[in-house]
């Protein structure tokens, strides 16, 4: 991926009023701005790296751009070619709020419209962070960083450039992904064979219950024949004694009829008392004392909330005056006390119900005595009934008595073992409510809790896999992350002492390791840890031209007073160096930076010298060709200490 | 909303439950015997008493008296929240609060949840009635009636009423 700077303008900035700085379609491979010191090289080298890494400034930067106090708002336009498409990167400064806001306009746009934000392509959008935008358009500060020995910019710089950091992230994404299972189901180990008790726990209880319920179904059935054999029993041996033998037809006779007239009576009371008013005469009263007070009360009302909307809709009151806004406000807010035509018509209905509802309490009183009687003869037979046992147990049939002793024992066991399976098998909410079970003791509930147990126990397994690859992914990434590191370091380390032999031939200075920084030494020294600015600046270049030799992107180097505390011989050195580094190359140098380092550019093919001046007047002119740049000169641009190295 | 019982009903209707004769024809009619002692009594149950639904809306053997119902209910929140006789405002307001025409119970749902408080509430008139679970719908039907004898002389309320 190619990416080159082709102009930029500046409008309403600080030191630049409204000039435009074009460098062609197709850039120089070297351009040398020649601008005097206090005329905006470092406010420019600013305003690209916002532009470029997409930075937001806050507003002390913002306003720093400011050109007084009357202006307020600024504009900056980055022009670059990726792989030669073009895009404009669009900076817009509010200094009055202290605020930048960045567009984007690409060519390939239909619109041809802005973007917000920076929108440049995904390699880059990711690549061109605020740290990495520093290493090409080049910060003075970072050739001071770069060999202190308490900040990581030489390594970190590795690592963005060849994109170990991606790696990194890669890294990052096996955990999250780890964490986020783990959230829904378990985090460790010992959470998975908990899961699995569980399970296991409710599985056997499933089991037992289960055990239970086939041993209750075969107990009540034995019960059944068990009841029934012995009512038979007794019955045989009643009727071995004639006289009791007919008498016990007739009991069972009578007990058969008033079992049949029971039956019917029930299911006549039922029938009649779903009608509330035939429940009990205080009802019938309410149910009628309630349809009078609704007609007394006028109740509902005739005239229906929609009677009064559509009044308020109208221009005049049915009594002619005019229906303005106010009071056409007035009727619809006092329209919503009125009853709608629905509840109108179901009040209605309701009282028509009121008034008709007719029944006679006294008939369902009258079925319940008569169920009373009927129980009365009930009893009575089956006092006859227990007689005619007990007179067979008086004449010596012993057999009698232990039957019925038996039978109430049965029955007993019956009606308890009936409850139990009940609540064991209840299956609607309210059942099992009633019965107060839980799944410790009721089969659908405990089905339910096996289920539960084995999906939580699925998703805990499937997470502790997931945990193993994840830690193994996570580990062979490290060790790539690692090894690339190191290699990298390794030849960016070679490549960089073979340059500082000829650009610093004297000490011998060299990096001897990359580690959170720049560690130097020389011949002398083991470790040296001060160098002149010069030496810095010269360790930076042969650094970053290390740097980029290998990357896999083709990146602009845009440079402020590259060569100002360097002195001459070394200044060629470093104009040799640089150049052949990059695609593009952009020096912003003063005057006095024309000797010994842009001199060595006069005369080759694919250089660019533009100079930039700006009057007392405050116009600026830009003008390009090696004459105006030779010509320059400006007494501000002395340097203020040239650096021996 | 739906109708629900009070939680320890079906426990103590087991034994009329459907399932059989000489048992209740459906849930609701143990829901609608519960219920009128409510009314009756204007006795609200606490709202955790009320257990879960066990059916969505009137069974058809109850459909004809929603109406009466849906009328006792506003009966009996009159009296219980004391609106005067003459407060037409405070009786219409109370009407459209419980009724709701589209509704098949003819009751929105604040109605319908007062109706299961009100059947909680007559289910321990009930439950305190008998000594034990009835046994048999003969044996609940006396006792039941034997309730609404004791219920207030509907004479001396009404003149009560008219105060």
């Amino acid at each position: 991926m190619d990416l080159r700077i082709v102009g930029w303008r500046y409008k309403s900035i600080r030191g630049m009023r409204d000039v435009q700085i074009q460098l062609g379609d197709v850039p120089a491979q070297w351009t040398l701005i020649q601008m005097p010191n206090g005329t905006g090289k470092t406010t420019t080298l600013t305003l690209m790296r916002l532009a470029l890494s997409g930075e937001t400034p806050d507003p002390q930067t913002v306003r720093s751009f400011r050109p007084d106090d009357v202006t307020e708002s600024g504009e900056f336009v980055l022009r670059i070619t990726v792989d030669g498409d073009n895009c404009w990167l669009i900076l817009q400064f509010d200094y009055v709020e202290g605020v930048m806001r960045q567009f984007t306009s690409r060519a390939s746009l239909d619109s041809g419209g802005y973007e917000p934000g920076r929108r440049l392509k995904r390699d880059l959008q990711d690549l061109l962070t605020k740290d990495f935008t520093r290493l090409f358009v080049f910060d003075g500060e970072l050739a001071k960083s770069i060999r202190d020995l308490s900040k990581d910019e030489a390594s970190k710089s590795i690592r963005t450039l060849y994109q170990l950091d991606r790696v990194a992230q890669l890294r990052q994404a096996a955990q999250r992904i780890l964490e986020t299972e783990q959230e829904a189901s378990v985090r460790t180990e010992r959470g998975h064979s908990n899961i699995a008790g569980r399970l296991k726990t409710a599985e056997a209880k499933l089991r037992t219950l289960k055990t239970e319920r086939k041993e209750l179904e075969e107990s009540r059935s034995q019960l059944r024949q068990s009841i029934a054999a012995l009512d038979v029993k007794r019955q045989e041996r009643i009727s071995a004694n004639e006289g009791l033998g007919e008498r016990l037809k007739g009991v069972t006779a009578k007990r058969a009829d008033i079992a049949a007239s029971l039956a019917l009576l029930t299911s006549q009371v039922a029938e009649l008392s779903r009608n509330p008013a035939a429940v009990s005469e205080v009802i019938l009263v309410r149910l009628h004392k309630l349809a009078e007070r609704l007609q007394k009360l006028k109740l509902p009302k005739t005239t229906s909330s929609e009677f009064f909307h559509e009044l308020a809709k109208a221009p005049e009151c049915i009594c002619g005056r005019p229906i303005g806004p106010h009071e056409k406000c007035q009727i619809e807010a006092r329209a919503n006390e009125y009853l709608g035509h629905n509840q109108v018509a179901v009040i209605n209905a309701m009282k028509e119900a009121l008034r008709t509802s007719a029944a006679d309490p006294a008939v369902l009183a009258e079925r319940v005595e008569q169920i009373k009687g009927l129980m009365r003869q009930r009893k009575q037979a089956d006092h006859e009934f227990d007689r005619l046992c007990a007179e067979r147990e008086e004449q010596g049939d012993d057999q009698i008595e232990s039957i019925r002793i038996e039978l109430e024992r049965c029955r007993a066991t019956f009606d308890e073992q009936e409850r139990k399976f009940l609540g064991l098998t209840a299956t609607s909410k309210a059942d099992q409510q009633s019965y107060g079970v839980d799944w410790n003791g009721n089969i659908p509930l405990c089905e339910k809790q096996v289920a539960e147990a084995k999906a939580a126990l699925t998703a805990a397994t499937n997470t502790m896999r997931l945990m193993e690859q994840s830690t193994f992914v996570q580990n062979a990434l490290h060790l790539v992350e690692k090894r690339a590191y190191e290699a990298l370091r390794d030849r960016v380390q070679t490549s960089t002492n073979i340059k500082l032999k000829s650009l610093l031939p004297g000490e011998g200075i060299r990096v001897s390791e990359i580690g959170s920084s720049l560690m130097l030494s020389t011949d002398a020294l083991a470790s040296k840890d001060s160098v002149s600015e010069g030496q810095g600046l010269a360790v930076a270049y042969a650094f970053l031209a290390s740097l980029f030799e290998d990357a896999p992107y083709g990146l602009p180097f845009v440079v402020d007073s590259p060569a100002v505390s360097l002195d001459t011989l070394v200044r060629r050195e470093v104009a040799e160096l640089i150049p052949s580094l990059f695609g593009q190359a952009i020096f912003f140098v003063i005057s006095s930076e024309r000797e010994g380092f842009a001199e060595s550019f006069y005369g080759r093919p694919g250089a660019n010298f533009i100079t930039v001046q700006t009057g007392k007047d405050g116009h600026t002119s830009v003008e390009t060709g090696i004459e105006p740049f030779k010509a320059f000169h400006s007494d501000e641009d002395e340097p203020q200490a040239e650096v021996g190295v | 909303m739906s109708f629900k019982h009070h939680k320890q009903a079906p426990a103590f209707f087991q034994k009329l439950m459907p399932g059989g004769p000489g048992r209740f024809d459906t849930q609701f009619d143990a829901y609608y015997y519960c219920l009128m002692c409510g009314l009756d009594r204007r006795l609200l149950g606490a709202e955790s008493d009320v257990g879960e639904e066990f059916v969505k809306d009137y069974v058809q053997t109850y459909q004809p008296y929603a109406d009466l119902i849906a009328g006792l209910l506003v009966d009996a929140e009159l009296v219980r929240i004391n609106i005067p006789l003459d407060d037409v405002k405070g009786v219409e307001r109370k009407m459209v609060d419980l009724l709701e025409p589209v509704s098949a119970s003819k009751l929105k749902t604040e109605g319908l949840a007062l109706l299961n408080r009100y059947a909680a509430g007559g289910f321990n008139v009930i439950s305190d009635a008998f000594a034990a679970p009835p046994q048999s719908l003969e044996e609940f039907f006396i006792t039941y009636q034997a309730l609404w004898a004791k219920a207030a002389d509907p004479v001396a309320e009404e003149a009560s009423d008219e105060r």
